[in-house]
């Protein structure tokens, strides 16, 4: 069951940075990231061990951590981000797909919110019935004794707040388990 | 071509049913005469039918650009957002940024995460159908007195003076509205925050902080200055000392999905989270130690990547749009996230 | 809400309604000693008192008339499994994921791999059949000469679920050649002992250097699909499952009970849950307020519990209930019910009549 998670998880861990903030300050070039990788990284200081030993002899500073020094490669990487260019027909073909997205959401929002307005209506005509009913059934007028007994007892909220079982929370997933469902539980 | 794919794929299915094809098969909205006449009046490129199978096979964008003689004007590639924006007066405007050629554009969701669907189809009918308050025919809400307050008193200098706040504080505290279907309380975000103050000496431990949260909330970071300076925390003024990171939409739901289903119960005696949690406007915040955050797939992917030390505990902000605390409460418990103690409303 | 059942009432009375069926004696007189308070209209309101006071003996004479008072509970499974993406849906995630690939800083090979090390080559090996870091989006370089094409032409498989998955295992899968001490250094790294171990990275559980096969992942429509076995909580795994009980009569509903007592709803669901299905389920009663209603008039009518009742029909009030373990057991219930099934919504509707399929349909999840 935790698979799924985790191959989602690495969705991210491979999509790095994902929100261009940063400016764009060079334009793409025509070397492939592999070649650009291999490069760039040999470029800097953790790789040539001669000038780590002269900086340690003359600061005296202690010796910086290579991890911290990837991390910082990482965080500020040469090659930010740049904006798209795209042909006329490819813009218009982005621009088809864009509004087919927008409209294809707006009907899946509309269906979800109209399901949740089906059993809201199903819950009031429900409650309705109960608020006129006696104790015997019967649909009499309010204001009886014993009308309205079971929906006063209804519309409480005492234990609702704060009891939802920890076994209900469980998220979707992906792909099944292998042991499936549980049907030996026993009390 | 995406385009041409999605002709054929999803074109003739677009304009009637738009739902999985787990649902059965039914007309999405009654049609009526004017949709008909609509359509015939406008003939959809969706009603052309896609091409024969040696087109699609023999087409190869590559070997075409590349079997060009000449190149295409330059000219056409030219448009270049701004780099920064010059005032609504110049020449030269930035696009919106749903337009890719924009330097905001972000390529939109990759995938409908599993918390989301869940909430969907389980959890907001649920919470519906849990905090429902029926509303009897005819009913009408008793009006509301006024929340601020006028100034009491026989001072000439009240008179005309704006109303004055609550009392124990200026700010107005959310109404709650009557709940209905339109109104469930649901996940609008979350926000991680790390305060590293030993990076007022070493700028190392901001740097793996801001990494180590890239890295679990798939969002750029952004760093924070100390506003004052306390001799105690060992803070100064003006010197960054925290981190944070703020997600929208699908990266919320991969991120509470990856910290209920991995993280939370592989911490050793974690209780829950506090019930008196909360800002009392629906936010709810709890902590992580820092071994914690290193129970993250992402950071231990590349575990020996990060100094050990280093790496940070940090505080989770869970945004959501319920308005008081009761409410959010009860959301996250449908999630999987557990409370103890005394609750605080 | 108090406000508000008065203001009903007044109106319903200024109307001049009439009381729907036979109203009861202590209801008459409740109503008419109130309007006396309320003291407004006196003229029109002495007219309907005259009136209710003429209806009154009628009714206290004859048997007492009532209808039964039933709690119905709604069990449901929730889905287990997310729902099967549609083709657009799939077709657009791999158009923005290779959007963003062309937007996204080039990938740090050394922050995730160590140089030199195995799982380094084998990287290296892995990158340059498919050109990108990601491996889920096919052969595409998007910082290369080609970057600019990155549509996929009609009938890529790239878009398909199926496809992904297949290609994460694949790149899982590959053999690890070197030297085992990586494994090794990596669990000491690894906080609290806890091991990156094989269960989340299949493929790097290679103790003794050699090609372990990836686990596949099981299918997502499960052998009870194929078989079709109605009882079964393994099925449709992607849906709600609602369970429905043959009663008495030998209809299939939903299982329900006279309330008992003094009992309120709440109480009578969770009663009916244990006394229809066993013990041996783990449920939850989401709320106090019924989400359904279902009233029925029996053609004739039937003598009640008490003496001088008799029922004219039932009213049934849904609660629900979800399952999270267990599976119904009817060898010990009793409600005299003969059968149990888990059906999705649409199986539903042919399998009970078509009156109760109106009161119930509103109140089921589509999905």
């Amino acid at each position: 069951m935790r698979r799924s998670t985790i191959l989602h998880s690495f969705y991210s861990a491979f999509r790095p940075l994902s929100t261009r903030t940063l400016p764009a300050n060079c334009l793409r070039k025509s070397f492939s990231p592999i070649t650009q990788s291999l490069r760039a990284p040999n470029a800097a200081p953790f790789s040539s061990s001669s000038r780590l030993l002269a900086r340690k002899g003359k600061g005296g500073g202690q010796k910086k951590d290579n991890r911290i020094t990837q991390i910082r490669y990482h965080l500020t990487h040469q090659k930010t981000p740049r904006p798209l260019r795209f042909s006329r027909l490819r813009a218009l073909r982005h621009w088809t797909i864009h509004r087919a997205w927008q409209l294809f959401r707006a009907k899946q929002r509309t269906a979800e919110q109209l399901e949740l307005e089906r059993q809201y209506n199903s819950m009031r005509e429900a409650c309705e019935a109960l608020r006129l009913m006696d104790e015997r059934g019967m649909s009499g007028q309010e204001g009886g004794r014993e009308v309205g007994r079971l929906y006063r007892i209804a519309m409480e909220k005492k234990g609702i707040w704060d009891n939802v079982p920890i076994e209900y929370a469980r998220i979707q997933m992906d792909y099944p388990s292998r042991e499936g469902w549980n049907h030996e539980w026993t009390r | 071509m995406a385009l041409r794919e999605l002709r054929f794929k999803a074109g003739s299915a677009l304009w009637r049913d738009l739902r999985p094809s787990i649902y059965p098969a039914r007309p999405f909205f009654t049609r009526d005469a004017s949709t008909n006449a609509l359509q015939d009046l406008e003939s959809s490129s969706f009603t052309v039918p896609p091409p024969s199978e040696d087109i699609v096979k023999s087409y190869d964008p590559v070997a075409r650009s590349k079997s060009r003689k000449n190149e295409l004007p330059p000219s056409r590639y030219q448009y270049r957002s701004p780099k920064y924006y010059r005032g609504p007066l110049h020449p030269h405007q930035p696009p919106p940024p749903s337009d890719p050629s924009s330097r905001l554009f972000t390529p939109g969701p990759f995938s409908l995460p599993r918390l989301e669907q869940t909430y969907q189809s389980t959890i907001a009918p649920d919470l519906l159908t849990l905090t429902y308050t029926h509303f009897p025919p005819g009913y009408r809400a008793p009006p509301k007195a006024q929340r601020l307050r006028s100034w009491e008193g026989d001072s000439p200098y009240f008179k005309n003076r704006p109303l004055r706040g609550p009392r124990g504080g200026d700010n107005l505290r959310l109404l709650t509205p009557p709940k209905t279907f339109r109104n469930i309380p649901k996940i609008t975000g979350v926000t991680l925050h790390s305060m590293v103050p030993d990076a007022v000496d070493d700028s190392a431990h901001l740097h793996v902080a801001g990494m180590v949260m890239q890295a679990i909330s798939n969002v750029r970071a952004t760093t924070h200055k100390a506003r004052r300076s306390v001799q105690q925390w060992g803070l100064r003024e003006g010197k960054y000392v925290s981190v944070t990171a703020s997600m929208k939409g699908e990266d919320t739901f991969h991120f509470l999905g990856k910290l209920i289903d991995v993280v939370l119960p592989r911490i050793k005696e974690w209780k829950g989270v506090k019930g008196t949690s909360g800002d009392s406007s629906g936010n709810i915040t709890f902590g992580l130690p820092r071994d914690a955050v290193a129970l993250f797939p992402e950071v231990e992917v590349n575990y020996d990547m990060y100094p050990p030390k280093m790496i940070p505990g940090c505080h989770i902000t869970i945004h959501s749009s319920a308005t008081n605390d009761r409410d959010a409460r009860l959301l996250l418990q449908s999630i999987g996230i557990p409370f103890y103690g005394k609750v605080v409303n | 809400m108090n406000t508000g059942q008065r203001s009903a009432r007044q109106i319903a009375l200024k109307a001049g309604w009439p009381a729907k069926g036979p109203v009861c004696f202590s209801c008459q007189h409740q109503i008419s000693r109130r309007t006396y308070a309320i003291a407004a209209a006196a003229a029109v309101e002495t007219q309907t008192q005259a009136n209710l006071s003429h209806i009154l003996p009628v009714t206290s004479t004859s048997s007492q008339q009532a209808y039964q008072v039933r709690a119905g509970v709604v069990l449901s499974r929730p889905p287990l499994l997310t729902r099967d993406l549609h083709p657009f849906e799939k077709a657009f995630y791999l158009y923005q994921r290779r959007l963003n690939e062309r937007l996204a800083l080039p990938f740090t090979r050394y922050f995730y791999f160590k140089k030199g090390t195995p799982t380094d080559v084998e990287w290296k090996r892995k990158v340059k059949a498919r050109l990108t870091p990601a491996r889920d989006i096919g052969v595409y370089n998007a910082y290369g000469d080609e970057g600019w094409n990155d549509e996929v032409l009609v009938g890529a498989k790239e878009a398909e679920t199926e496809w992904q998955v297949e290609s994460l295992l694949k790149d899982a899968e590959a053999p690890i050649t070197g030297i085992p001490g990586q494994e090794s250094e990596n669990g000491a790294g690894a906080p609290n002992g806890v091991e990156f171990d094989g269960e989340q990275t299949p493929g790097v559980s290679s103790e003794k250097g050699k090609v372990e096969a990836v686990e596949r992942l099981m299918p997502r429509v499960t052998t009870a699909d194929r078989k079709g076995d109605m009882k079964s909580l393994d099925r449709l795994l992607q849906r709600s499952l609602y369970l429905l009980v043959k009663n008495k009569e030998g209809r299939w509903t939903f299982p329900d009970d006279r309330l008992m007592g003094k009992e309120n709803l709440h109480q009578a669901a969770e009663r009916v849950l244990v006394q229809a299905g066993g013990l041996n389920m783990n449920t939850w009663v989401v709320g106090n307020a019924p989400i359904g209603y279902y009233s029925f008039d029996f053609p004739t009518r039937r003598p009640g519990l008490q003496k001088n009742a008799e029922e004219l029909g039932e009213k049934v009030f849904f609660m629900k209930a979800r399952i999270m373990a267990g599976q119904a057991n009817l060898t010990e219930n009793k409600l005299g019910l003969s059968d149990f099934k888990w059906l999705a919504k649409e199986e539903i509707q042919s399998a009970v009549t078509p009156r109760y399929w109106n009161a119930v349909r509103n109140m089921l999840a589509e999905r």
